[in-house]
């Protein structure tokens, strides 16, 4: 160990990326790295389990298909009825999943899926013509604000939320957030792409 | 002679714009608004293409996307579109255009000069005379293609861009002609998303041409209200220059938008066209209806056009195709055009009108104008060769089936036909519904659906204006109720338009000649394909009498216009033949697409680059740097080898393959499937998905796992790890991982959903680098040193957790190699820093990065098997001599299991699987090469198995290969004789499958 600088370095999974920002657009782009991200599995049917997590997190589990509930730090989206996503800003996704799984009793799993995921999010007056360019699902009148579904952009499988009339983002894996990245970038073309780093 | 067939006024063009463009060589000019039809008409450009068969002159027939004879190749070199409708291709400045028929060129064509070859192709000719041998047909059809012309396709890497657009919406309108923007209106006061597509560059269809006005004034005036309407409202999506391709199950419609085919070759302004893919709660169908041409002899002599289209060219372009009018109609409307042509100033010769009488509004008026009109005849003929110069006319009786007297010749240069008019039922037919013949309106019309479909307008074979606008309101308003917006009536106020009196239409199809249809000059029926009714008739003659076979044998609409002209026609010629009705014959339906799609606007921005994710590891930037080449494994991109400067790629993996087996080798092993499994029951469940026995598998070891399929055949393998008593990590193929998860999910949830499992795949969250060679320990403890690497306390099959260059791992120490090996994760945030800093440490040690082609070549001399290149899914455990790998004492069986027994999988002389040398060290046998056992047997040899991977070893000196050959584990030390496409036979010993290291002592140091 002492022979080597182990000054740790981590890389979001679009570390690479020349990103050339246009002056003003209308899609708003950014990559929101190392977040926490733990994929919950358990019973919502099980009193212990949903207070137990609400308990955690300070937030009510989303036992409502294709709901999310979030605060300033936390949020966590129903992705099929025994699954949960937990995104933490702050990525302290190493004290949630110890905290749940002290508190947690019964069948239930935690996993830390943060190193595979990352967050994009789109936003701008356009970013609605950029996900019907992008993606099958109706936008429009099927994606209210808060809430979750698991669908495709472009090609890759994706875990999309409405943040706002104008503001999505999704959840990527990390192997596909170059191709999804370059997808942005060839579709935007149109609308010009201002890059928030 | 610049336009000289332009009217002084009028149209919806620009005189003040001249565009100036070139047809088959020359230059023309004609003006903003124009399509490239009317340009040509303008320019009296007679012929536009060859006929596909015959090589007859062709010029234009109609006005929008029924034309059969304009059918053009727009533009040149790699942006150029085969079989645009010249009516429909708008006029912009610099247009090129060629005709896709006629060679070398349509006024002087090779095959017309050579005798004319279609007389020597009558229907059926293909089946007839080219059937044998069938070897050559390729070679006729080549020059069959060749002269006749079917258009070419680029050759050259298109420039332009397309892509694609999803929609959602309440209602989708398909047509923007009266109906279909009334029912817009309707649709869109309610609320309703609503999106209408319109294939024309200005909405309104028949509005643009037509004559009578609504609410009084012109009906431009109420087009260009509606128009600012619809494009007010916020849920309505216009889309004009729209061509809806396909209508398809669900109310899924794709719609092809050109955006700039109008503006230039190559698109001014992003995508070039835009494919809609719409999903819609309702369609409105209002495509309109067609209109039909009567058949006569020699009818495709440039000069006959459709009665409404030379009233589209005068009204809306300002366009007179001719001097001296014939018309023959069966119907009143036929009038309209000698009407307009009248009021243009030209002279109308006469109108031959098949029925004895009519009463209605437009014979009045034509009447009035003093217009010639011969009741109870009809055009029998057209003179000419590359341009009308008469019509023959003659009384026929009053069933159309005879000519009852003397014909005559009359002077002129067109003639306007009409036979009636055709809903457009294509788009109703793309789902399946089949349309339903209707005496009343003398056409088809669409058939049940299963669709949320509603049709209005001409379609319903409503074609007066004023039933048009107002059901088209009624309708809007109840699609948009049926999808949930407003009470289903309507509150726009009807607008009011005169009703036009009519007199009853005349069911004519093929004129009578007064010579039989076998004798008589040629009667065109589809003009695209040059079917005849002579050829019709000769069809049923020959026995074909269901119209999908007469459709077939004689090429009737199969052409780029789907028959849209020719198809009821012909339909109506074969009925007669046959002695029925049409109802009774039916009709062919039709199919996606409409009309001919580019390629480009199929594939939007799938190509390239972008057209499958590329999948990368956190340690791509690294590989790249380093000078990897790469190989794709599923989407992923994984190095292939790293060569050096000047390398050969044997080379390179010589050299990457000793450093591993001499020090130290690197690998990106990200890419592996990577599964987490959670839950007391999680060890029964993995003895019931693997082979062998996991009850016993402790804390902090590894096991290697064999998954089966039902069938008994290998599926995928791995090593899996216990975590905790109840949680375990289980990896899988790279290939084979998504795979993998959902065979595990569907044994879980469909079979046992009473174990307590979870699983989660975990492949991207790790990034995998493994480190092999005898001096992989050496550098692992120059960069981790909470773990203690004593070899008898961490043991080959151990794990353990430990934090390696600063970053908490879990470190396996498992070997594809056979070396010592350890197998590090980190999260792959920190993948990149770590593997440099393994690359640091490594240094003295000169640690060698390798990649996938190494990786084989290592785990081949070891004997390893890698799923889906030494297996393919019809090979046992039992094949692949991995009994061991198979658990005896498990309480409850497992995947597979069953087969065993199966007397196909228990017989002894299957392909098994074995080492081979070859006997040449230096030749390396081709992997999939079929082994015999006698090399001198003749033609059809006995195979008797093939090479699975092939390899040169440098560690072993020697090429090597892994194969399965039948009984092969009986045979070792006997020779197979694998015979090549070229010529070589070469023969190789079977040996064991391990060739280094037999007894596995390296891995354990």
């Amino acid at each position: 160990m002492s022979n080597v600088n182990a000054k740790v370095r981590p890389d979001t999974p679009l570390a690479n990326i020349q990103f050339q920002s246009d002056k003003k657009g209308g899609v708003k782009f950014q990559e929101l790295g190392f977040y926490g991200h733990l994929t919950l599995r358990g019973n919502s049917g099980d009193a212990g389990f949903v207070s137990s997590v609400e308990a955690v997190l300070g937030l009510s589990l989303p036992v409502k298909a294709l709901s999310s509930a979030s605060n300033a730090d936390v949020s966590i989206h129903w992705i099929s009825p025994n699954e949960w996503l937990i995104i933490s800003a702050k990525g302290d996704e190493a004290e949630l999943e110890a905290s749940l799984r002290a508190k947690l009793t019964g069948h239930f799993s935690v996993v830390d899926v943060s190193g595979g995921q990352t967050v994009f999010e789109l936003s701008g007056d356009d970013v609605i013509s950029l996900m019907k360019k992008s993606c099958g699902y109706d936008i429009e009148a099927e994606l209210p604000q808060g809430k979750t579904v698991t669908t495709h952009f472009a090609k890759a499988s994706v875990v999309m939320t409405r943040v706002d009339e104008h503001c999505f983002r999704m959840v990527v894996r990390r192997s596909f957030a170059d191709y999804v990245w370059r997808w942005i970038e060839d579709a935007t073309q149109e609308f010009g792409l201002v890059i928030k780093l | 002679m610049s336009q000289n067939k332009r009217l002084d006024s009028g149209g919806r063009i620009d005189r003040k714009k001249v565009i100036n463009f070139s047809f088959d060589g020359k230059s023309y000019k004609g003006f903003d608004g124009d399509t490239l039809a009317s340009a040509l008409l303008a320019n009296g450009v007679d012929i536009i293409a060859r006929s596909f068969k015959y090589s007859r002159p062709r010029g234009i027939t109609g006005h929008g996307s029924e034309e059969p004879n304009g059918v053009i190749q727009l533009g040149t070199g790699a942006s150029t579109i085969p079989n645009v409708r010249a009516t429909q291709q708008e006029l912009y400045a610099g247009l090129v255009a060629n005709p896709v028929a006629g060679w070398p060129s349509v006024n002087f064509d090779l095959m017309a000069t050579l005798g004319k070859a279609g007389a020597m192709m009558p229907p059926g000719f293909y089946y007839k005379t080219f059937m044998y041998p069938q070897k050559l047909w390729m070679t006729y059809e080549h020059f069959i293609r060749k002269a006749a012309g079917l258009g070419k396709a680029p050759t050259a890497p298109d420039p332009d861009t397309y892509d694609k657009v999803n929609h959602h919406c309440d209602v989708m309108i398909v047509g923007a002609g009266p109906a279909g923007l009334s029912a817009a209106l309707a649709a869109a006061k309610t609320g309703a998303r609503v999106i209408i597509a319109d294939e024309q560059n200005e909405m309104g269809g028949s509005l643009l041409s037509t004559t009578q006005m609504i609410n009084g004034a012109p009906a431009s005036a109420w087009l260009k209200d509606t128009i600012e309407a619809l494009e007010d409202y916020s849920n309505v999506n216009v889309l004009p220059r729209s061509t809806v391709m396909g209508y398809y199950d669900h109310n899924f419609l794709a719609v092809i938008e050109r955006r700039t085919d109008h503006l230039g070759e190559i698109s001014p302004r992003g995508a070039r066209q835009r494919m809609h893919r719409v999903r819609a709660k309702q369609v409105i169908l209002a495509p309109g209806a067609q209109e039909r041409p009567l058949i006569f002899a020699n009818n495709d002599i440039p000069g006959v056009m459709l009665a409404s289209s030379i009233s589209v060219y005068l009204n809306r372009y300002a366009v007179a195709p001719g001097n001296a009018l014939v018309v023959s109609t069966a119907n009143d409307s036929g009038y309209q055009a000698a009407i307009d042509w009248h009021k243009a100033g030209r002279k109308v010769i006469g109108i031959a009108d098949s029925r004895a009488q009519s009463s209605g509004e437009l014979v009045e008026e034509a009447k009035k104008l003093g217009l010639k009109i011969w009741f109870s005849h009809a055009v029998i003929e057209a003179k000419g060769s590359r341009r009308v110069y008469a019509a023959t006319v003659a009384p026929i009786n009053a069933e159309g089936t005879q000519v009852t007297g003397a014909s005559q010749n009359y002077d002129c240069d067109i003639i306007a036909t009409s036979g009636g008019w055709s809903p457009v039922v294509h788009l109703s037919c793309h789902t399946g519904s089949r349309p339903v013949w209707n005496d009343d309106i003398i056409g088809f019309l669409p058939g049940k659906t299963v669709q949320k479909q509603h049709c209005v307008g001409s379609l319903m074979g409503q074609h007066q204006l004023s039933d048009s606008l107002e059901q088209g309101l009624v309708i809007g308003a109840q699609a948009a109720c049926e999808a949930g917006f407003g009470d289903g009536s309507n509150s726009i106020k009807v607008p009011s338009v005169d009703l036009v009196k009519t007199g009853q239409a005349q069911a004519l199809f093929l004129v009578p000649h007064s010579k039989s249809v076998s004798r008589a000059p040629k009667q065109f029926v589809d003009m695209q394909n040059d079917v005849t009714a002579a050829g019709i008739e000769l069809a049923t003659r020959e026995g074909f009498e269901s119209i999908e076979h007469v459709k077939r044998y004689t090429a009737l609409g199969f052409g780029t216009d789907q028959g849209k002209l020719g198809n009821i026609n012909g339909m109506a010629v074969a009925a007669q033949s046959l002695n029925k009705t049409i109802a009774e014959t039916g009709t062919t339906i039709f199919r996606p697409s409409y009309t001919p799609t580019t390629f480009g606007a199929i594939a939007g921005r799938d190509t390239d680059s972008l057209f499958d994710p590329i999948r990368y590891t956190a340690m791509q930037s690294w590989h790249e740097a380093n000078g990897a080449l790469f190989e794709d494994v599923g989407q992923w991109k994984r190095p292939w080898y790293f060569p050096k400067p000047g390398e050969t790629m044997q080379q390179t993996l010589d050299r990457e393959c000793l450093a591993t087996r001499n020090s130290v080798g690197i690998l990106d092993a990200s890419t592996l499937g990577k599964i987490d499994i959670q839950g007391k029951d999680a060890r029964e469940f993995l003895n019931r998905v693997y082979t062998n026995a996991w009850s016993k598998l402790a804390v902090g070891k590894c096991r290697y796992g064999l998954m089966l399929k039902e069938d008994g055949m290998i599926m995928d393998d791995g090593v899996t790890s216990c975590i905790a008593d109840d949680h375990f990590i289980l990896t899988t193929t790279t290939g084979g991982a998504a795979n993998v998860l959902e065979w595990l999910e569907l044994w879980h949830q469909t079979e046992w959903p009473e174990l307590d499992v979870y699983m989660t795949s975990v492949t991207d969250h790790w990034s995998t680098m493994t480190i092999s060679g005898p001096n992989s320990r050496k550098v692992l403890a120059k960069v981790c040193d909470d773990i203690d690497l004593d070899k008898d306390s961490f043991k080959f099959m151990d794990w353990r957790s430990g934090t390696v260059a600063g970053v908490k791992s879990r470190v396996f120490r498992i070997s594809f190699t056979g070396e010592l090996s350890y197998e590090i994760n980190v999260q792959a945030n920190h993948g990149l820093h770590v593997w440099e800093a393994i690359m640091e440490a490594g240094k003295e040690f000169d640690i060698t990065p390798y990649g996938t082609e190494t990786m084989h070549v290592l785990r081949a001399e070891k004997g390893f098997i890698i799923v889906g290149q030494d297996t393919d899914g019809s090979v046992t455990p039992q094949d692949m001599d991995m009994s061991w790998c198979i658990g005896k004492n498990k309480e409850f069986s497992f995947i597979g299991k069953r087969s065993f027994t199966r007397p196909d999988t228990a017989r002894t002389d299957r392909k098994q699987f074995v080492g081979l040398k070859p006997k040449d060290a230096n030749v390396i046998l081709p992997e999939g090469a079929q082994a015999v056992r006698d090399p001198n047997e003749s033609i059809p040899m006995t195979m008797v198995g093939h090479v699975t991977s092939s390899y040169y070893s440098a560690v072993l000196g020697h090429s090597f290969a892994l194969a399965v050959i039948k009984d092969g584990h009986n045979r070792k030390g006997e020779s197979v004789y694998f015979p090549l496409a070229d010529g070589r036979t070469i023969e190789a010993e079977i040996t064991d499958y391990v060739f280094y290291d037999a007894k596995g002592e390296k891995q354990h140091v």
